[in-house]
């Protein structure tokens, strides 16, 4: 782990990571119950922790020769923010673009928002992973746009089946910054595998 | 007229909270075919869900159950009424959720 990537996860450990009272869950979008809860833009709009997510996303996929670098509203939106300024301070130029959940029903009635064209190379992104799909719907959205997705990265993955769902839709790379064996929650190996 | 798939999903007793995304759509056509005080109502909780995250992050499982028994019957009740004038279940709607929140 570089000290970027170790400074960021301290900070999303010390401001998106929270645990439930006793007796108290939270209840996911999957309608999963958990006892803990990452709440990704608390680090992601903060100065220090976008700066370190966009220098995070950069190393991750500097090499990979991408156009555009995206995910889906509103959870991306921050990372794609941060992500085009990092590649600007290093001299390099990509696109980002966000993928709106529902389709406007007036005006230009786009789904994708930015400057995507199609053939572009793509990665999408997402602060945190449960099942993807998030990341899934951004995914194939930017196929059906015409392009090429070279990656699906999550800063956080839950593990609860991500990869596992990816595969199921002929994604199969996929990469996490951080797992959430990182923050100190146990989860059996063999839960990744399966898509819940 | 509301769409008739939104009953069906709002009486799902799996509706989870990832569901919220599909009823605002919902709502939104609704509301873009027909402007009547109970599209827009729907429309603007599904989408005060959405701007709180329920949709994306979750939230404590607590409000969840407020909101499924205390909010989603009584907008099934609305429903139930149309086409005849649903005032009092709208009533008894913005009331539990403005308990819910």
């Amino acid at each position: 782990m570089s000290d970027t990537e170790q400074r960021l996860l301290e900070l999303l450990k010390e401001r998106s990571f929270k645990r439930a009272k006793s007796g108290e869950f939270f209840t996911l979008s999957s309608g999963e119950k958990s006892d803990y809860f990452i709440d990704g833009k608390m680090t992601a709009v903060c100065s220090e922790g976008a700066d370190l997510i966009g220098e995070v996303l950069y190393e991750w996929t500097k090499d990979l020769g991408i156009d555009a670098i995206g995910g889906l509203q509103v959870g991306a939106v921050p990372l794609v923010t941060a992500a085009v300024i990092s590649y600007r301070r290093h001299g390099q130029s990509i696109e980002g673009f966000w993928v709106r959940e529902e389709v406007k029903s007036h005006g230009t009635k786009k789904q994708v928002e930015g400057g995507l064209k199609p053939g572009m190379r793509v990665v999408i992104v997402d602060d945190v992973f449960t099942k993807g799909g998030s990341a899934l719907k951004a995914a194939k959205a930017a196929k059906e746009f015409g392009c090429e997705v070279v990656l699906v990265l999550a800063l956080v993955d839950r593990l609860r089946g991500a990869r596992a769902l990816f595969r199921e839709n002929g994604i199969e790379n996929y990469e996490r910054v951080f797992s959430i064996r990182e923050f100190g929650i146990d989860v059996p190996d063999d839960v990744e595998a399966v898509a819940h | 007229m509301y769409p008739t798939t939104l009953k069906p999903l709002l009486t799902n007793p799996a509706f989870i909270p990832n569901d919220i995304t599909e009823a605002a759509s919902q709502c939104a056509e609704w509301f873009k075919n027909t402007a009547s005080v109970e599209s827009f109502v729907f429309l603007s909780i599904f989408r005060n869900l959405q701007s709180l995250g329920w949709n994306h992050q979750g939230m404590l499982t607590s409000d969840w159950n407020h909101f499924l028994t205390d909010v989603l019957p009584r907008m099934v009740a609305v429903l139930d009424t149309l086409p005849a004038d649903p005032s009092a279940q709208l009533r008894a709607l913005v009331i539990g959720y403005h308990s819910s929140i």
